[in-house]
Formats: C-alpha cells, structure tokens, sequence
C-alpha cells in the first residue's frame, strides 16, 4: 500500500526538486565559470546553501502543507499505517535537497577527475564533505519539520527551523569560546563530547580535514540516538495531528 | 439477536486536560440509518476520528462490526467509507487521478460501482478538484467513500458548508445510494431536518454524553409537549421526566417524555384549563433535550 503514497508524493515534490537542483547547480556552474572564489571555497557555500536553506525550505512543505490544506484527515482516514505515510512523506522531503546537494558534488567531482591529480583537491574531500553535509541537513530537515508544532501552516515550520538553527549556533559558539577551554583539564572527555556532538552543525567540522582528530563514531553514534528521538517525535505528532 | 454494526463502550477521551467524551456508550444496529447529533463541539467527530483508529482513547472500546480500531485501524477502515467534515482533497489532481489514487488503497474496490456513481453523481472526470463546486467536491467525496462498497458508512456532517439547495442535491444522492442496499450509515450532523427524513435511529450527544439514543419513531411516540394555564403555586419539578418548561405569557409548555396516564392525570392535574397536547419533531426534541431548562423553574 505504499505505492500509491509514493505516486502522490513524487507528483507533489517533483517540481520542488527539480528547482532545487536547477539552482543549485547553476548556482555552481555560474560561479565556476566566473572563477570568482577558489573550488573548495564554492564547495563549502554550496553545502551550505544546500544544507541549510534547501532543507529548511524542504521541511516547510512536507507536513505543513497536510495541515494548511486541511487534507491530513482524508489521507490518514486511508487504509495504511501511519508510520508509512509519515516514512514516505519524510523521504520525499529529504530527497529535496539531497538530490540537488549530490547533483552539485557530483558535478565537482566529475570537474575534479578531469582537471588531473594536479587539481587543488580530490574525490576523496569531495565524498567526506558531501556525506558530512548531507548528515547535517538530514538532521536540521528532521528537527525542523518534526519539532514544529502540530497542524502548524509552513511559515511556522520555516520560523521553527531558524530557532532551532540559532540555538545550535548560540551551542556551537559556546562550546567553543566557554566549554571546551574550560574542560580542557578535566577528565570528562566522552561526556564533553556528547555535550558537543548533539549539534549537527558539528557534521560540518568533517569537511576540514585538519578536524579529524575529533571522534566520528562518537558524533555518529550521538546523532543517530537525536535522529531517533527527534523521528518518534515527529511520528507522534503526525499520529495526533489527524 | 440482531447484531450491531458499531458498539461503543464507555469511551473517554481527552483533548489536553479537557474531557471531550465522558463515558460514551452507543449501539448502532446493523442496516439501520443512525442519525448521530449534537451541537458544535458535543464530540461526535471526535467519536468518529475513535471509530476509524485516527485518535486513541482514554478508557473504554469501540468495534465496527467486532473490529476494534485500535488492534486493526486497516481492517476498520478497509470496511468502512469515511467521509469527513468539509472534507478537502488534493487540489492538484483531476477527479480521474483521486479515484485512482483512493482505488489503490483498497483490494475490494469495484470499478462497476464507481462508473456508475461518476454517472450518477455527474462528476467531470478530467476536472482538477480544485476548480470543484463545493457540490460537487462534497459528491466526490461521496464517492470516494462509497467505490469500495462498504459495509459501514460514516458521514459526518456531510452537508456542512453548502447552500440549502446543494444539500438537498446531497441527501437524494445519499438516500438512493444507500437506503435499498443494507449498508449501515451512521450520519452525524447539527443540522436536524437533514437527518429527520432519512435516519431510522437517533443518538443525542451534549458535552461527551449520549442523553438519548432510540428509534427515530419511538422518540416521536414518547415525547409529548403539554400547553396549559397552570393553577398558582404547582410545582412542575415533580412531573419525572420533564425536559423543558417554557412560560408565553399566563400558559407554559411542558415538554415531557415517557409520558403515560399517570403523568397526564398529573399534568391535567396542574392545569386551570383543558390541556393541548402536541407531538414534537426532532428539531424540537433535540432542542428539549440539549437546552431544555428540565423543570427548573420549578412552581409557578
């Protein structure tokens, strides 16, 4: 029975994924062709664009547009199981700017393959940066659309992705001026960590190389466990907003 | 023994800290045409989103016909054409894609049944639904409810938000479809005169509480309205039974059910004069029931 949620969706989110794609990598091509910033520096604002703006304005129009346009009840009153409604509708939402943000690293990687070993950096940044971003926009796009109120219209999701935005930037900017300094000589390394790791924007030190000391599994580990808890929420709320 | 489609049992649910059912208890017989009523707010969508599996309950049970929603939403709503309150559909698809789309949901849906309905209800398939009448998205909705054959049907408030004209168009179209083929309806609505013509049984819900539930006729039987010049200082608090009392200018109006000889002897009792007696319709009886001051004014 997911077939026909899948058919409704794809109708439903093509366009916006085409658009997404479409500016992205004009957005890309245009500034590659100007040679106005250096290739890695694009790739980064790319990502963030992608990550960032795409995903908040993915998650606007996933579960918002049920509410505003009063069509919650009729697809919820069909014959199929909650959960698969809200799967199907969270993956559409995802592909949104997952594709678009893949399509631009995908055209940086072929560029990368054909400028030679010689070229400023490699296939291998390109894969680690785009997995790292996508991992964060999957995170932001998740707490956006599954933290919003219930039955709120798109414009509050859209409000509700920028708190949240802000608060992990008000925490990425703490735990680096105040925290870390201070626990330096403390023995609390794994429970620092953690305190660290729950923001996604940390996904994004992944990107630099020079980062990698930090420990990936931890912050995998610690995300997926916020992932969890952010999709049953999410879940919740779908359930009871019919 | 004949068997319920729908039994509700001590249902309770909450929105928040308020209570919006308090211990509904309902039978509604297989077959029959069930006019479900209440004011705006009494919780009969609420019932119905219970009945489907969409909210789960408090305390208590519901089973369409021996399914609980709660174990088995699909196997409920597999049985059951659902029509919601000013139901909306997606806008973007033309009628032929919704009926398609909805066709995929359901195994047993019969593409016999819903030519027939498209011609019958005169719906232009290659029309978006946005660019529906509220007619015509109301008699799609209808549809959509009916093309798997259901056994159950439940509408509710069906009619809200069209014009009278368009509302009679519906309730025709309801009454053909369904009254000759045993198909149980359980019909929620405010409005009273839709549901007079057409159930066979009624509940009253106020405020989370079924306060009366019977055959639509029996109803009509047992309530009686009394117009009489009351005699000074009687005290109409002792005639069981009394749902409302209305005073217009030196004569009132007593509404009354159950009424039997022993409260006409009573009530003739009371009265300075010759007592006029009248049989009320539902509007009347619904109105007794849900606002009526039950004898509080006590003597006169």
């Amino acid at each position: 029975m997911i077939m026909p949620l899948i058919w409704k969706e794809w109708h439903e989110q093509r366009w916006k994924l085409a658009f997404g794609t479409v500016v992205l990598l004009f957005f890309t091509g245009s500034f590659l062709a100007a040679k106005v910033t250096t290739e890695r520096e694009l790739l980064v604002v790319i990502w963030l664009l992608g990550g960032l703006v795409l995903s908040l304005y993915s998650a606007m129009g996933i579960f918002a547009v049920e509410s505003s346009n009063n069509t919650t009840t009729f697809l919820a009153s069909k014959p199929v199981k909650s959960w698969k409604v809200f799967a199907c509708k969270w993956f559409f939402g995802w592909l949104n700017f997952a594709v678009p943000m893949l399509a631009c690293s995908l055209f940086m990687a072929f560029n990368v393959l054909k400028m030679g070993p010689e070229y400023i950096f490699g296939l291998k940044s390109i894969i680690r940066g785009t997995t790292a971003t996508v991992c964060m926009a999957t995170m932001f796009y998740t707490m956006t659309c599954c933290l919003a109120k219930r039955k709120s219209s798109e414009a509050y999701v859209g409000f509700t992705g920028l708190v949240i935005f802000f608060i992990f930037f008000v925490h990425m900017i703490f735990t680096d001026r105040l925290v870390e300094p201070a626990l330096d000589n403390i023995d609390l390394f794994y429970l620092q960590e953690i305190f660290f790791f729950i923001n996604p924007l940390f996904w994004f030190t992944q990107i630099i190389p020079s980062s990698c000391d930090i420990h990936v599994g931890i912050l995998f580990i610690v995300q997926a466990l916020l992932f969890a808890v952010v999709i049953w929420i999410g879940l919740r709320k779908w359930q009871r907003s019919c | 023994m004949p068997t319920n489609a729908i039994e509700i049992k001590d249902l309770r649910f909450f929105y928040g800290r308020e209570e919006v059912l308090k211990g509904v208890n309902l039978q509604v017989p297989e077959g029959s045409i069930f006019g479900f009523l209440g004011r705006n707010g009494a919780g009969k969508t609420t019932t119905i989103k219970l009945l489907l599996g969409l909210l789960k309950p408090k305390a208590g049970t519901c089973r369409v016909r021996q399914i609980d929603p709660q174990e088995d939403e699909i196997a409920v709503r597999r049985l059951v054409g659902y029509m919601a309150e000013d139901q909306q559909m997606y806008g973007w698809m033309r009628i032929e894609q919704i009926v398609k789309w909805v066709e995929s949901f359901y195994p047993a849906w019969d593409d016999k049944v819903t030519n027939q309905l498209l011609d019958m209800l005169e719906l232009p398939l290659k029309s978006k639904v946005k660019t529906l009448s509220k007619g015509q998205n109301s008699r799609l909705a209808l549809l959509l409810a009916l093309g798997h054959r259901p056994e159950v049907v439940i509408l509710d408030d069906p009619t809200l938000g069209l014009d009278p004209i368009a509302r009679k168009d519906f309730l025709r179209h309801v009454i053909d479809l369904l009254q000759s083929n045993g198909v149980t309806v359980f019909f929620s609505s405010h409005l009273l005169y839709e549901i007079e013509p057409v159930a066979d049984h009624i509940a009253i819900l106020d405020k989370g509480v079924i306060i009366k539930t019977g055959k639509t006729d029996q109803l009509r039987e047992n309530i009686r309205k009394f117009i009489l010049i009351p005699k000074p200082g009687n005290d109409f608090g002792r005639i069981s039974g009394l749902l409302d009392v209305v005073k217009a200018g030196n004569s009132v109006s007593l509404t009354v059910e159950d009424c039997d000889d022993a409260k006409l002897t009573i009530i003739k009792q009371m009265a300075n004069n010759s007592v006029q007696e009248t049989a009320l319709n539902l509007d009347e009886i619904f109105e007794a029931y849900v606002i009526g001051n039950r004898g509080k004014s006590g003597s006169v």
